[in-house]
């Protein structure tokens, strides 16, 4: 790689980004981490604007503005207890903005572009909708619009696998044959905003954190391969930061919930008892099958870990008072 | 860019990404969840790539929508994120 002053200075939004996520992983540098992050973003935003020298065009610079005056807005007007819902509705919007520049680029340039920046043009589109349609499902149901309960429709996890199938076959189809991509990057669209509706509206409510935390890692995915394909080392980077860390904190998140990855994606509902007999806390399923969890010294150990699950319904439950006490 | 080039930049910032956050107190998951969320809107760049380079109408129309929400991403985001960790900014101090 060239040491232009291009390539240098988006080394060092990258590195200050990854730095801020770090400051926000620790409760002392949280708030600062998060005041750094925005400015780096937006020094992130008016560098791509005038090294590009794009920063002339009006149409760009309004629709920047509008977005940050209904995003200040939203968030304005939004009480404590719909802070959740906006988190996946945020989300939703970025994973929707991503499969738009995947689509305009397929729409544009599909046939010229190299077989590399087509095939992450309609990798871009797919993770990029489910993100979105996923996010807002997510949204619906923490704000009560959507039934809180797990959907299950008939054959559910057959039609999770066909639809991933397909999504996988026109991927590579697309990138292959050169004809027909509109129709193509269409497919794909409708097909991965159905996969998350399909995907999202079976995980029950209280699972959602969980959740908004995957589709997260998802919409940082998909930013990154958007990057591909616009070619620009910011967006590849910072996105596969959000994307692996995203994943990783889902995981945190689900050891201080004890709630399985597997068992909220597929929607399972098991409950928790103590087995007298043997003194060890088991998981029973519907089908009536037992199986030993932990023992009672591991529960307590793992007890400061509940944090997690109380803040949530901490931010719900103290927009009240104003307050939180832990 | 050169492919490779790129796909370099993937591997490492994912590698990266995995071993930045390690120890994070549960108190702080949401808000640092809805600050990773904020970054993940930095989609705009590509918005703003891909609507200046646009050729016709409607792919110039798409671009501008695709700025608006991925800016609401970002400005939302952060200040979703400022304002619960100034919620409990008094409990922090505690710890």
């Amino acid at each position: 790689m060239e040491l232009n002053i291009v390539n240098i200075v988006s080394l060092v939004i990258i590195l200050i980004c990854a730095a801020d996520i770090k400051l926000m992983s620790s409760p002392k540098t949280a708030l600062v981490g998060n005041r750094i992050g925005a400015l780096s973003m937006l020094a992130a935003i008016l560098f791509v604007l005038i090294y590009n020298d794009i920063i002339t065009i009006p149409l760009l610079l309004v629709s920047l503005i509008i977005g940050a005056f209904i995003g200040i807005l939203f968030t304005y007007k939004t009480g404590g207890v719909k802070i959740p819902q906006l988190v996946a509705l945020f989300n939703g919007f970025g994973g929707g903005a991503s499969l738009i520049v995947s689509f305009i680029l397929l729409l544009e340039q599909g046939s010229n572009i190299d077989t590399f920046a087509r095939f992450t043009a309609f990798s871009g589109a797919i993770v990029g909708g489910l993100t979105f349609s996923g996010s807002l499902i997510a949204a619906g149901k923490l704000e009560g619009i959507i039934n809180q309960k797990p959907v299950t429709i008939k054959a559910h996890s057959m039609i999770t696998s066909l639809l991933l199938i397909i999504l996988l076959a026109i991927m590579i189809f697309g990138t292959v044959i050169d004809d027909y991509i509109v129709t193509f990057a269409s497919g794909a669209t409708v097909l991965s905003l159905l996969f998350g509706v399909i995907f999202a509206i079976r995980i029950g409510g209280a699972d959602m954190p969980i959740t908004i935390s995957l589709l997260n890692s998802c919409s940082g995915l998909a930013a990154s391969v958007c990057g591909f394909a616009v070619g620009d080392i910011i967006l590849i980077s910072l996105g596969a930061i959000v994307g692996a860390s995203g994943l990783i904190l889902t995981q945190i998140m689900c050891k201080a919930m004890n709630r399985s990855l597997w068992h909220i994606l597929t929607g399972s509902t098991y409950r928790k008892a103590i087995d007298s007999s043997t003194e060890t806390i088991v998981e029973i399923k519907s089908d009536g099958a037992k199986k030993e969890v932990h023992n009672y010294l591991e529960i307590v150990n793992k007890a400061k870990n509940y944090h997690s699950t109380w803040l949530w319904h901490g931010i719900v439950s103290s927009s009240g008072t104003g307050k939180i006490t832990f | 860019m050169n492919n490779s080039i790129m796909i370099l930049i993937f591997i490492i910032s994912t590698v990266a990404g995995y071993k930045l956050i390690k120890d994070v107190p549960s108190l702080l998951h949401t808000p640092l969840m809805s600050g990773m969320n904020a970054f993940s809107g930095i989609t705009v760049v590509g918005a703003i790539l891909t609507t200046a380079s646009a050729a016709a109408l409607h792919s110039k129309i798409l671009g501008a929508i695709a700025i608006i929400l991925a800016m609401i991403n970002v400005v939302g985001g952060f200040y979703i994120t400022d304002r619960m960790l100034g919620k409990f900014k008094s409990g922090l101090k505690d710890k």
